[in-house]
């Protein structure tokens, strides 16, 4: 079980804000990355967003605010499960997979994506592989950040 | 050529960051999905939205991604780990100023070399995206230091 803080003040307001600046820049990162190098013209254009070919603001919006929103809570919710219920992790995970499959379905039915090479069903395995990873991210992150703190009281 | 392209950019990469040896794994992450982030939305607000310049649509186009996606955060990681290591205020200037004139060099070559084609894209431009870039992850970099050493120390 975790110490609380003595007191919840500008300490916890900061290191909360440095961890909602990694999750809140991955997200948009890997929604950016993998649309440039999935839904390219000349490579493998599964797929195109919004209106045109060609990325426009509604593109950046997605990213900057739904991706990240979504990410972050999907980080914020692994968090709670693994303390609470760590056996119900890999069940989490799948739901997640495919509660994605389903919504990014959803926003193809009104144009968000545009399928040319994609099919709705691969989806899922490439969210699972996707939050899968992650959740391997988190940990990583977490380990990094207890291995810094201690050389931090050490030094 | 595709693919010697991209295997220069990734021993490129990890050449790079082979060196860095000044920065947390933390900052590091942070850092990368920053600069990551801000040429990702820079290039695309700059080629498809506001058409100033013409990405190459054919085969490379995965090396010009691919650059923009691990070889540009790798560099501007690296100058931040050789800023550190700089003490005199002076060989910091330097060094800046050396960085911004570097990049903007090595964007012309790219440009002369086809990797994409200027259609509006005047010098002072590039001065300005370059410049910035490297103010925003100095500043950005400085924050996190900041954050991450204001860990508080539960009793």
């Amino acid at each position: 079980m975790y110490n609380t803080p003595v007191k919840f003040d500008e300490n916890e307001w900061l290191v909360l804000a440095s961890a909602i600046v990694i999750f809140w820049m991955l997200f948009p990162y890997l929604g950016a990355s993998i649309d440039y190098l999935l839904g390219s013209r000349n490579w493998l254009d599964l797929y195109d967003t919004m209106d045109t070919i060609l990325i426009d603001w509604y593109d950046l919006l997605t990213y900057n605010l739904c991706y990240s929103i979504y990410g972050y809570l999907f980080c914020h919710f692994y968090k709670v499960i693994k303390r609470l219920s760590p056996r119900y992790i890999k069940f989490y995970i799948l739901g997640w997979s495919a509660q994605t499959a389903l919504l990014e379905w959803f926003s193809a039915l009104f144009g968000v994506f545009t399928y040319k090479g994609w099919h709705p069903f691969t989806s899922f395995p490439f969210y699972l592989l996707l939050f899968g990873s992650l959740s391997f991210f988190i940990a990583t992150l977490e380990r990094w950040w207890e291995q810094e703190n201690q050389l931090q009281k050490v030094s | 050529m595709v693919m010697f392209g991209m295997i220069i950019c990734c021993i490129l990469t990890g050449l790079l960051l082979k060196k860095i040896n000044r920065l947390t794994k933390l900052e590091f992450t942070a850092l990368w999905l920053l600069t990551s982030l801000l040429t990702t939305y820079y290039v695309a607000s700059a080629s498809d939205i506001l058409e100033l310049f013409n990405r190459k649509q054919d085969a490379l186009y995965l090396t010009f991604q691919l650059g923009q996606l691990i070889l540009l955060p790798s560099s501007i990681l690296f100058f931040l780990n050789l800023f550190h290591r700089l003490t005199a205020p002076a060989a910091k200037v330097t060094l800046f100023l050396l960085w911004i004139v570097l990049s903007v060099s090595g964007e012309r070559i790219l440009e002369q070399l086809g990797f994409f084609d200027y259609v509006d894209y005047p010098l002072w431009l590039s001065l300005s995206f370059w410049s910035s870039l490297l103010v925003i992850s100095l500043g950005a970099n400085l924050l996190f230091r900041h954050l991450l050493s204001r860990r508080d120390t539960f009793v």
